[in-house]
């Protein structure tokens, strides 16, 4: 046989790595973070809130890894118990996005063209301002607190969210199975929740993945600001707000909680990234 | 025949092997194509012959694996070629011309922007000369208006000018050779027509052609040569006559006979009283003065339905026939209520269905169901085969514990084996789909059946099994079906009725072997005419004697 090979098949007896190293520093960033977020106790190796006056501004040591606060606290304890709330509000923020945003969606999708068009245009004021300002401008009518900053970041990401389910439901509404379906003569009710809603929303859930990330940044960036949880508390926004003041003798205090919310960020993003890519059936 | 064998071929592949993942597509295909010569690969959908002539492009993807023994296209190997010397190959010695015009042609480039560039990359032309070679080739395609038309862009086209101008790119640097991947599939009958006239005049001309093809009647009006592939084999060879009146292979006598059972054939016009014996029957739909007008995406209102009425008996099926833009898939979703008309009525069982209240029409609809054209679409992604069967089951009232059995009996019924409940539509073959979509359509136990174009996606021999099925249920179930399609040869084969529309209006209306056998109206005799005809099968021995 003489027959000569066009392509050639790659990789045959080499070193078998991991297909992507990234995402499996994505998955064990992301498992780190979740065992922070259910044993923090457990992982941390002191009290986080213990001050001690003496042991203030020391660099990272044997004893203090990360090495110590403006008030002698440990910071890697302090970043441990920092990730429940962190994580939480990002969550929480985009939970309340989604749901919003699905609902309004929905709604525009399948209303009459009036309605579909003023909910729009609302939609549009609200994607007329910057994420933040309009968290920022919520925060200040409702006033402070975690729950209120949970609400503006999860409203101020409802545009993005509501533009995409509306264009699904479009599709979804005329695709053969949901005529199908009312061609069974099921209401359209049934017909909306057990097969638009859930083919709507799916795409959408990978798009929520990835805007977790944004959404925990976001937090970040108002508690930084002085608008998210009270100072004691270890929240990494918080506490580079702290830190800012000490830049210059203990640069430190703002490279952990930094670090932490980048990682914590890109990992989230890379995930969410793989998942969209897997959904639409490109080679990882 | 001699005269050509003693040059060397244009194309020689052999023992080609193709294999996307380690799979194999093609296995071992040995082709010969002589300059001047039309080739056909005919197949059913899989069976390798897309990919087969892929591989003289090069543009088999970066997945494929390809090796060859040879593979030659004008005495040059191209196993050996670089992607650069590929692109010299592509547009300039070798033209390609897809199936789907639409999407191979740029959308956001001018339609003569899409057929200079072969030009611009493979002569030395200036632009002017270019301009005038362009507006020259879209005559030569037969494409009215080259000026005009060269300034559109390709959504402006309607779908037969849009395939004149992807084959006037193809043929733009004059190449040896013009590879045409299924080109009249997506195409009305009468625009396939003038589109293989094209074809005809272009080999006429001495173009060598590769035709890839499902359908047997589109080759055998072009090809001189004709090879019969499955499973990435090709089963048998031979020239057209060879192939069309004295298969040897199983599978191509299978391919034949299936493709002569779905094509059409003129029926002989039936005496009077056959006619009258069947008006007998109650009429179970019946729409007068359907009237729909749909606003275009130019903001321009037009005219799909036009005043069109229809009777439909217990039964019995009317065929609705017409091309594309006609009006037939509007009707059929005003007689299901999915669409409302302007003006006009439909009475289903009596009653004026389209008066009735959105919740009563609910609680009707299920004694008219639906079959659609695109199968896959047609059940929600998530959802196995079981529960598509449940949700109708349930809606027909069958209460929970029992829907496993009476799916497994509807299956038995579409004859399928229980052993699909469990699995995804995305798993199943085409021809399955639709069978699972007749199951859901019979659960509910309807007395009409509106199917539209339910066979026009699927293979000449899986049609056929389709259509055969139908007939069965119709027989045992006494359905009446509605049943819509651009293809004559299928409508002819199932329908008692049948409807001719053309730009919304019903131009002619009667018995089905009266309207296809006598066609009174200019239109029909246009559509008739402009069915490719696959030559009558000869007794075997006939072709023996004279080999």
């Amino acid at each position: 046989m003489t027959a000569s090979a066009l392509t050639h098949p790659t990789s045959i007896g080499r070193i078998i790595w991991p297909a992507r190293p990234g995402l499996w520093l994505a998955w064990g960033m992301l498992g780190l973070l979740l065992l922070a977020v259910a044993f923090p106790n457990g992982l941390s190796p002191v009290d986080p809130l213990a001050a001690d006056a003496r042991l203030a501004y020391q660099p990272p040591s044997s004893t203090f890894w990360l090495g110590t606060d403006e008030n002698g606290r440990d910071l890697l304890s302090r970043l441990i118990h920092g990730a429940r709330p962190s994580l939480f509000i990002g969550l929480a923020a985009t939970l309340v996005g989604l749901g919003l945003g699905t609902l309004l969606g929905l709604l525009a999708g399948l209303a009459p063209g009036w309605l579909d068009n003023l909910l729009m245009r609302a939609v549009d004021v609200l994607l007329a301002f910057p994420d933040l300002l309009l968290a920022l401008v919520i925060i200040t009518l409702f006033g402070q607190g975690t729950s209120n900053l949970i609400l503006a970041v999860g409203i101020a990401s409802v545009p993005r969210y509501a533009r995409l389910v509306r264009a699904q439901t479009l599709t979804i509404r005329h695709a053969g199975f949901v005529e199908a379906a009312v061609t069974l003569g099921r209401k359209p009710l049934a017909v909306v929740l057990t097969h638009v809603l859930p083919n709507a929303v799916q795409p959408v859930l990978i798009l929520a993945c990835i805007g977790l990330g944004g959404a925990i940044t976001a937090a970040a960036a108002l508690s930084f600001l002085g608008f998210g949880a009270p100072p004691p508390a270890p929240e990494w926004g918080a506490m580079m707000a702290v830190a800012r003041n000490f830049m210059a003798n203990a640069p430190w205090l703002m490279a952990w909680p930094a670090l932490a919310i980048t990682l914590t960020v890109t990992s989230i993003s890379v995930i969410g990234r793989d998942w969209l890519r897997r959904s639409e059936g490109r080679s990882v | 025949m001699s005269l050509i064998e003693t040059q060397p071929p244009l194309v020689d592949i052999r023992d080609l092997r193709v294999a996307f993942n380690g799979v194999p597509v093609v296995r071992g295909v040995n082709l010969q194509l002589h300059a001047g010569q039309c080739l056909a690969l005919v197949g059913e959908s899989g069976s390798g012959k897309s990919v087969t002539a892929r591989t003289l492009v090069g543009l088999t993807g970066p997945r494929a694996e390809v090796q060859a023994q040879r593979l030659a296209f004008a005495g040059q190997d191209l196993r050996k070629l670089d992607e650069a010397a590929w692109q010299r190959l592509r547009g300039g010695r070798i033209g390609f011309v897809m199936q789907d015009a639409l999407g191979s042609l740029d959308p956001l480039r001018r339609v003569g922007a899409e057929i200079e560039e072969p030009l611009f990359l493979h002569t030395r032309l200036g632009a002017e000369q270019r301009r005038l070679q362009v507006l020259e080739l879209l005559r030569q395609v037969g494409v009215p208006e080259p000026q005009v038309r060269a300034r559109q862009y390709p959504w402006q086209l309607s779908g037969g000018l849009r395939q004149r101008a992807l084959i006037a790119s193809a043929i733009a640097c004059q190449p040896s050779l013009l590879i045409a991947d299924e080109p009249t599939t997506a195409l009305d009958a009468t625009v396939q027509a003038q589109i293989l006239d094209l074809l005809e005049q272009l080999r006429a001309r001495d173009n060598s052609l590769l035709m890839v093809s499902h359908d047997l009647a589109v080759v055998a009006r072009l090809a001189d040569w004709v090879a019969v592939m499955r499973h990435g084999e090709v089963v048998e060879q031979g020239s057209v006559e060879q192939i069309l009146q004295d298969p040897q292979d199983p599978y191509t006598q299978r391919l034949l006979s299936a493709a002569r059972a779905v094509h059409f054939q003129r029926p002989v016009a039936p005496a009077l009283a056959l006619v009258d014996a069947v008006n007998e029957q109650p009429v179970l739909l019946e729409a007068r003065g359907l009237s729909k007008v749909f606003v275009g995406p130019d903001g321009r209102p037009r005219q799909v339905l036009d005043d069109v009425s229809l009777q439909l008996r217990a039964g019995q099926t009317l065929g609705v026939v017409g091309e594309s833009g006609s009006g037939k898939s509007t009707l059929g979703r005003i007689l299901l209520g999915l669409e409302k008309p302007e003006q006009g009525t439909v009475a289903f069982a009596g009653q004026d269905w389209l008066a009735l209240s959105a919740e009563q029409q609910r609680q009707t609809r299920q004694g008219i169901q639906v079959v659609f054209q695109d199968p896959l679409a047609s059940f929600d992604p998530r959802y196995t085969v079981l529960r598509v069967l449940s949700e109708a089951l349930a809606r027909a009232g069958v209460p929970r514990g029992l829907r496993r059995t009476e799916a497994t009996a509807l299956l038995e019924r579409v004859q399928l084996p229980s052993s699909v409940l469990d699995r995804r539509p995305l798993e199943l073959s085409g021809g399955q789909r639709q069978r699972i979509a007749i199951a859901r359509a019979l659960a509910m136990k309807p007395k009409v059946l509106v199917l539209d174009e339910p066979v026009s996606a699927l293979d000449v021999s899986v049609q056929a099994r389709i259509l055969a099925l139908l007939a069965e249920l119709k027989a045992e179930l006494n359905l009446a079906c509605v049943f819509i399609s651009h293809d004559l040869g299928v409508v002819e084969q199932v329908s008692d009725q049948v409807l001719v529309m053309q730009g919304g209006k019903v131009v002619e209306q009667g018995a089905a072997a009266q309207v296809l056998g006598q066609p009174r109206h200019p239109y029909t005799r246009a559509l008739l005419e402009a069915v490719p005809s696959l030559p009558e099968a000869r007794p075997s021995w006939v072709s023996r004697v004279a080999v």
